[in-house]
């Protein structure tokens, strides 16, 4: 069953359109995560389905009911925003029952619910404490706790962990995976730019860019094939390398030729394409090994190197002015200007068109513009 | 640590000194006070006779022959006045709440306008809008009642209130607006529940200024409040004395006057935090 | 832009309509002016606590004697109404009847404010025993406008004691000029250094007046001044040459000195004090030592010595009052039943009658009894002339004060002052 369906969701603010075309659905019970750069529209997004903010054309479908001027407080959706936004003149208590409160909801049941979400939450020794006398974690905790008292359908979380610091980035992303496993039936929508939040938490990840989708689907498909560079760069850190390099398309299939060089490790389709072209070679970091001169796709000094305990990142710089970067696991010895020649699995080369649209092996299907 | 002492300790004599100017200067600034208690405990024709504070001739006639000589208990007067002030302060703290509300929070047309206005209103001086006031009032048949002196209160006229509620709610965060709305809220119980309650430090500034003015408000008591039972405490005191006639009574007059303070005295004990809290809030929130 | 509904069944808009709507009804509904909807009469006055009590008890006998007629009062210090009353004219809540001042009496008058009373002269308001000056000093141009309710001369007030010891007791008979000036400075050294005789006068127009007046002069003339500046020259020289040799205080001295517990005669640093006849009930009650009371200098030859007694207060009806007939049987009273005399004593200055003398000196107290024989002693001697003051009186008072001060200060010469006053005056009294 469909949670919610947006069809031709357009938004602007004047003559600029912020939210350009978007048709999206979400399935009941999905963990649906929105990423992308600042401003690319995600929060605004966010906010529509809230109902903070309005649409200017297209459906907005809730349940089967087309919910675009319904009010916020009955679209059955709950919101965590990204500061909290809790009542300081309130204590934990009343904060979490404050919606209850509003809804004529009895005493009884408020309280039921309040205790329920203060045990699930961990927050029963607070629940007379002010917002301004708890920890940012604790806060965060509260904020969700009033979200899960309404008992709503759909909980929307507007970057809920960016407040917080490292470690207890951590502790919180584990807390809400948690909490979608005890609430299966809930749909979340959960904005971030962190892409590991993205990786971690989502059934699905719709990436945005400029106020349109770039690519929705597993994390696990858009890392291994990501739809267009933007994706392709966006998903993983460090980020995927580029390297420009010739597509020569013959019949069904796409050489690639570098530097005049053809690279024979592996062909792409053709897609209908015909003649040359310049496209761009994408290789992750983590995907890149150390081969000899020969076999090497690329060769290059070492520029700097970053010694992280768990991975040692090296950045080289190619001739071209070109900059590479490889991960490798542990710790390695290596010393600034020592040439390293770089290959990487066939599997793991990605191809994309002039226009960013990537290429499918060959015999696989291309994704669709 | 012991191997460092404090100050105070380690030089007692600093501190002795120290101490005693600060209680000197203390007494210095409080003479007029002092000086006004101990006459009031002085049989009339010594009071200005005698500049010390001699308590030789120590009487409370003052205080027994001041609290009626107006024709009535005194403290009829410290209850109109706490009266008006009580009624003033509640019509300030919501109305100018309100209108800070709608001017921070809400669109309507012209509402730049209007604001513009309001701040306009603020350079009017009294005697402009006290005469078309009067009329209005007189023609109702609302004068030597309390009615123009407190009516006026419940629909906003104090703008200096209501640019500093603008402000202080300019820094309330709009997402406990929000918040407040997915919690079902329509813009009225936002402003009752959220608003209202969190603009406090500003609210408790409100009042305590709006008591201060109503009660020094000596002009327009004059002027709204004829008979003598309606009289204010202010204008009450002001009967004790004539400049022109002669006939002051000074002795009663500083009873009456230390009376009247009292209260106000025992007022600002008890919320002087609050006020400091107030005056010094910058809009922190928890 | 958002399409969301409040939510609430009355819309924001609906509401405004609904109470701008409300707010015109009402003012629609309400009418005309609602002016003393209960009939009573209201009068006011102005004076001290003694005054007030006084009056409302004559108003109680009123009252009684005149049960159609109920009455409400309202009273205040003289500043404080002088404060409230313009603003009451103006705003239609006028009192029907209220004590006038000379100092603003003109101006009133002037712009018509009050009700001519001529009507019930002789009628309803009986002044057949009156001093005479009472009912002409508020009559001009055929009309009656206010009709005084005292009688008040300036005076000169003594420390007898101080007198007794500096040996100049009996030398205040017949006081010349220079004799005031003699006895002054000394009494002055006869208190030793910070001590003088009397208190610096020079700044009093209404002192002045006196000494206009019996140069043959008055104060004012038409609608400008009734004398000439060497006359000013004169006067603030002679206080000038007081002050040179301890007769009065210094500036600085006087700048102290307003109100009666700060006079100089009361603060042991002068033997004499100049005012308004009644006044020294209240410079008696301020002082141990007991006062006498005097004429104040005159010249050796003369018709008269040149004081005025006049009434400088009255009872005045605004033009718009709805009870003037009221306002008169309540003039009539106040002015000439015995009871209503009695209760009043002196409070609004000395007796605006023969018979209100009579009964007053039989009743009040030994410094009340002094002030009624003063006036008595004075009606001998003093002129009969009654004259006003003109709209600025107020001003020229200070700018008097002022003046007068300046030179004391050695700022101006007596001649440099007259000068200035007498350009200012021109466009003071215009």
């Amino acid at each position: 069953m469909t949670a919610i369906s947006l069809k031709d969701i357009r938004k602007s603010y004047g003559s600029l359109e912020v939210i350009s075309s978007i048709d999206l659905d979400i399935e009941r019970g999905e963990f649906v995560v929105f990423v992308g750069p600042s401003g690319c529209g995600k929060s605004t997004l966010l906010r529509m389905i809230a109902g903070l903010e309005g649409i200017n054309s297209g459906d907005l479908m809730i349940g089967d009911v087309r919910a675009n001027d319904v009010p916020p407080s009955q679209r059955g959706i709950a919101m965590v925003f990204q500061s909290y936004a809790l009542y300081p003149h309130m204590d934990v208590h009343d904060n979490l029952a404050f919606s209850l409160k509003i809804a004529h909801v009895d005493k009884a049941e408020i309280d039921r619910r309040v205790r329920l979400a203060a045990e699930m939450l961990q927050l029963e020794p607070y629940l007379k404490r002010r917002p301004r006398q708890l920890s940012g974690g604790q806060r965060q905790r509260v904020a969700i706790g009033r979200a899960i008292v309404r008992e709503a359908e759909v909980f929307l979380f507007d970057e809920p962990l960016s407040n917080l610091d490292a470690a207890l980035r951590v502790a919180t992303r584990i807390e809400i995976a948690r909490l979608k496993e005890r609430l299966p039936d809930t749909t979340m929508i959960y904005v971030t730019h962190d892409q590991i939040e993205a990786m971690t938490l989502a059934d699905r990840i719709v990436v945005l860019n400029g106020g349109r989708i770039e690519q929705v689907g597993r994390p696990v498909e858009l890392y291994d094939s990501p739809r267009n560079v933007f994706v392709a760069g966006f998903i993983g850190s460090p980020a995927m390398n580029f390297l420009p390099v010739d597509l020569v398309f013959e019949g069904d299939v796409a050489r690639i030729e570098r530097s005049g060089k053809p690279l024979a490790l592996v062909r792409f389709a053709a897609g209908g394409r015909t003649g040359c072209e310049r496209g761009t070679l994408g290789i992750r970091p983590e995907h890149m090994r150390i081969g000899t001169a020969e076999q090497a796709l690329i060769s290059g000094p070492v520029d700097l190197v970053e010694h992280l305990g768990e991975v040692t990142i090296a950045y080289l710089r190619l001739s071209d002015d070109i900059s590479v970067t490889v991960k490798f696991e542990r710790t390695r010895d290596l010393k600034k200007g020592e040439v390293l020649h770089l290959t990487a699995d066939p599997a793991d080369l990605h191809a994309f068109d002039q226009s960013g649209l990537a290429l499918a092996r060959p015999g696989g299907v291309e994704a669709s513009a | 640590m012991s191997t460092i002492t404090d100050i105070n300790t380690a030089f007692p004599i600093r501190r002795l000194i120290r101490v005693g100017l600060l209680a000197a200067v203390a007494l210095l600034m409080s003479y007029p006070l002092l000086w006004l208690v101990s006459s009031s405990f002085k049989p009339e024709s010594i009071i200005f006779s005698d500049a010390g504070f001699d308590l030789n001739h120590f009487t409370l006639q003052n205080y027994i022959e001041g609290w009626n000589k107006l024709g009535m208990p005194f403290g009829v007067f410290m209850l109109n006045s706490a009266f008006i002030c009580l009624l003033a302060i509640v019509g300030n703290l919501f109305s100018c709440s309100l209108a800070a509300y709608a001017f921070a929070r809400l669109q309507f047309p012209f509402s730049r306008t209007a604001f513009a206005i309001m701040l306009v209103t603020l350079m009017l001086p009294m005697h402009v809008t006290i005469l078309p006031q009067y009329i209005a009032f007189q023609s109702v048949g609302a004068v030597n009642t309390v009615l123009p002196l407190v009516l006026p209160k419940f629909f906003a006229v104090d703008a200096f209130f209501i640019f500093l509620l603008v402000q202080f709610i300019r820094g309330i965060p709009r997402d406990l607006d929000q918040a407040a709305e997915m919690d079902g809220c329509n813009k009225y119980q936002i402003f009752w529940y959220i608003i209202f309650p969190v603009c406090r430090p500003a609210l408790v500034l409100v009042a305590i200024f709006s008591f201060l003015w109503t009660w020094n408000d000596f002009f327009s008591q004059l002027i709204y409040l004829s008979s003598a039972e309606n009289y204010t405490a202010p204008l009450a005191l002001n009967l004790f004395i004539d400049a022109t006639s002669g006939e002051s009574a000074w002795g009663m007059l500083f009873a009456m006057s230390l009376i009247t303070l009292l209260p106000l005295f025992v007022l600002f004990m008890l919320f002087q935090r609050q006020l400091a809290e107030g005056i010094a809030t910058t809009g922190l929130k928890g | 832009m958002s399409s969301r509904k409040s939510g609430l069944s009355l819309d924001r808009r609906q509401l405004l309509k609904v109470s701008v709507g409300g707010a015109v009804a009402l003012w629609l509904g309400l009418g005309e002016q609602a002016l003393a909807a209960n009939g009573r009469m209201k009068v006011s006055w102005y004076g001290g606590q003694d005054t007030h009590e006084r009056m409302q008890k004559a108003l109680k006998l009123f009252t009684e004697k005149n049960p159609d007629i109920p009455t409400t009062v309202e009273f205040a210090p003289f500043n404080e109404f002088w404060d409230r009353l313009p603003v009451q004219y103006a705003g239609g809540g006028a009192p029907d009847m209220h004590r006038h001042s000379m100092t603003y009496l003109y101006s009133y008058i002037k712009r018509g404010l009050l009700a001519d009373l001529a009507p019930y002269i002789g009628s309803t308001i009986d002044i057949s025993q009156l001093y005479p000056g009472v009912v002409d000093i508020g009559t001009m141009n055929g009309k009656t406008n206010a009709i005084g309710n005292n009688q008040i001369a300036f005076a000169l007030f003594y420390n007898k004691e101080k007198l007794d010891k500096a040996g100049v007791a009996g030398t205040l008979d017949n006081l010349t000029w220079d004799g005031f000036r003699e006895i002054s400075i000394a009494l002055g050294k006869a208190g030793g250094d910070q001590h003088y005789g009397t208190n610096d006068s020079g700044g009093v127009l209404a002192f002045l007046e006196l000494f206009v007046t019996q140069r043959g002069k008055s104060l004012y003339a038409e609608n400008a001044l009734g004398f000439e500046q060497q006359d000013l020259v004169d006067w603030l020289a002679f206080w000038q040459s007081m002050r040179d040799e301890q007769g009065a205080p210094p500036p600085a001295v006087t700048s102290e000195s307003a109100g009666f517990q700060n006079a100089p005669m009361v603060r042991d640093m002068a033997a004499m004090q100049t005012g308004w006849c009644q006044q020294l009930v209240f410079f008696q009650a301020l002082m141990k030592q007991e006062l006498g009371i005097h004429a104040c200098p005159s010249p050796a030859e003369g018709p008269d010595n040149g004081h005025l007694i006049r009434a400088l207060d009255f009872w005045a009806v605004p033009a718009r009052s709805k009870n003037v007939d009221k306002a008169a049987k309540l003039i009539d009273f106040l002015l000439n039943d015995e009871e209503a005399i009695e209760i009043l004593g002196l409070t609004l200055g000395g007796p605006a009658s023969d018979k209100a003398s009579d009964i007053l000196s039989k009743s009040v107290d030994k410094t009340s009894v002094m002030v009624l024989e003063y006036l008595k002693d004075l009606r001998a001697h003093a002129s009969k002339k009654t004259p006003g003051w003109i709209a600025g009186h107020g001003e020229l008072e200070s700018l008097l004060k002022r003046l007068n001060e300046s030179i004391g200060f050695a700022q101006a010469t007596p001649k440099d002052a007259a000068d200035e006053f007498f350009s200012q005056a021109v466009s003071i009294l215009r």
